[in-house]
């Protein structure tokens, strides 16, 4: 097992180094020390690390390449940490920041919230029931409370029985009072929570596929399958919920959700 | 050092023999692909020519091909609080 592998990596060696040595009695007589590897690897290693010549088999794998070849850089996996987020760069597929998965946020700030907001947020507590403009990537659901939705695709990684939270929604609404983000609100002025039902299918459907001048169809069938949830909780925070989670009250500016009255 | 973020607006059929060339220099193959190029006298005589088909944005540095990707990903908009699983434990555990 030992031997192979350093069989192995003294050929990868050798095939470098090949192309690159101009005479051709060089390669050849490379090639003829290959059946004595482990010599050949032992003497070097020797003319390498003159210090522990007793040992010479100990470390093998682990020291650095003794011909001229490319060095292997072996990239640790990517993960993502909270510390090297700054310098962090997606690089493939497979890197995707946590602000992009669906994973509970974690919040650095409190919560900013201007005075007329706070003044006008006990209207739109009082009256339920509540509506909300959930988006789940990007596509936007209205519910409230005891609904029923058919979600159109499998949400990944959930099963039935589990309590999702929406925390992307353009509005929160009542009869007569709506709040709009710009574009989205504020995770932390609401709370809709969703219980996963089930999985649905739809009925299989049949495609035949024909190609010209042949006699043969081909029938592709798909039977896609879509998760269903029930709404359990629609639910504005009222302004002393705010205050206790320590929200800060700023001054009325653009940018900020407001409080409209339907005309 | 700056870069060109160049982004392909229209399309480069029926356009002369050299604007086509151009594009494909510049690495630009189809409609709304982005390329990141470093400013210079060359790219910039580059962008000069097909500068009718094209966008172009000054930025700091050249992004990967992934974060282009991930701009254009949207939010999931939920997650999961709580798993059945773990629900059923607390109240069999009460």
């Amino acid at each position: 097992m030992f031997s192979r592998s350093v069989l192995r990596s003294l050929a990868a060696d050798l095939r470098w180094s090949a192309p690159s040595s101009i005479s051709s009695a060089a390669p050849l007589q490379q090639r003829a020390c290959l059946h004595q590897t482990a010599l050949l690897r032992t003497s070097q290693q020797e003319t390498q690390t003159p210090y522990s010549p007793l040992s010479p088999e100990t470390p093998l794998s682990a020291t650095p390449r003794v011909q001229n070849s490319q060095p292997v850089a072996q990239n640790p996996p990517r993960v993502p940490s909270s510390d090297s987020a700054l310098s962090f760069v997606p690089q493939t597929r497979a890197d995707v920041p946590t602000a992009k998965q669906p994973v509970a946020p974690s919040f650095e700030s409190p919560i900013q919230v201007t005075k007329s907001l706070m003044s006008r947020l006990p209207h739109l507590v009082g009256q339920s029931p509540h509506y909300v403009v959930a988006e789940l990537h990007a596509r936007p659901y209205l519910l409230t409370e005891g609904d029923h939705i058919r979600l159109p695709f499998l949400m990944p990684k959930v099963k039935s029985g589990d309590i999702l939270r929406f925390n992307r929604a353009s509005a929160v609404g009542s009869r007569d009072f709506t709040m709009k983000g710009s574009p989205h609100l504020d995770e932390r002025l609401f709370e809709c929570r969703v219980r996963v039902t089930g999985v649905e299918s739809e009925p299989m459907r049949i495609k035949e596929k024909t190609k010209r001048r042949q006699r043969h169809t081909k029938q592709a069938r798909s039977k896609h399958r879509y998760t269903i949830m029930r709404v359990m909780e629609v639910r504005v925070k009222t302004p002393e919920e705010l205050l206790e989670e320590g929200a800060v009250v700023i001054e009325d500016s653009e940018d900020t959700p407001t409080i409209e009255a339907r005309q | 050092m700056s870069y060109f973020r160049i982004t392909l607006l229209r399309s480069a059929i029926g356009l002369p023999r050299r604007s086509t060339d151009v594009l494909k220099a510049l690495g630009l193959k189809k409609r709304m692909s982005i390329v990141f190029h470093p400013v210079s006298p060359s790219i910039a005589g580059q962008i000069m020519k097909v500068k009718e088909i094209v966008s172009v944005q000054e930025v700091d540095r050249a992004l990967t091909k992934q974060e282009v990707r991930l701009e254009r990903k949207p939010d999931p908009g939920y997650y999961i609080e709580k798993s059945g699983v773990a629900e059923r434990n607390e109240l069999s555990g009460q």
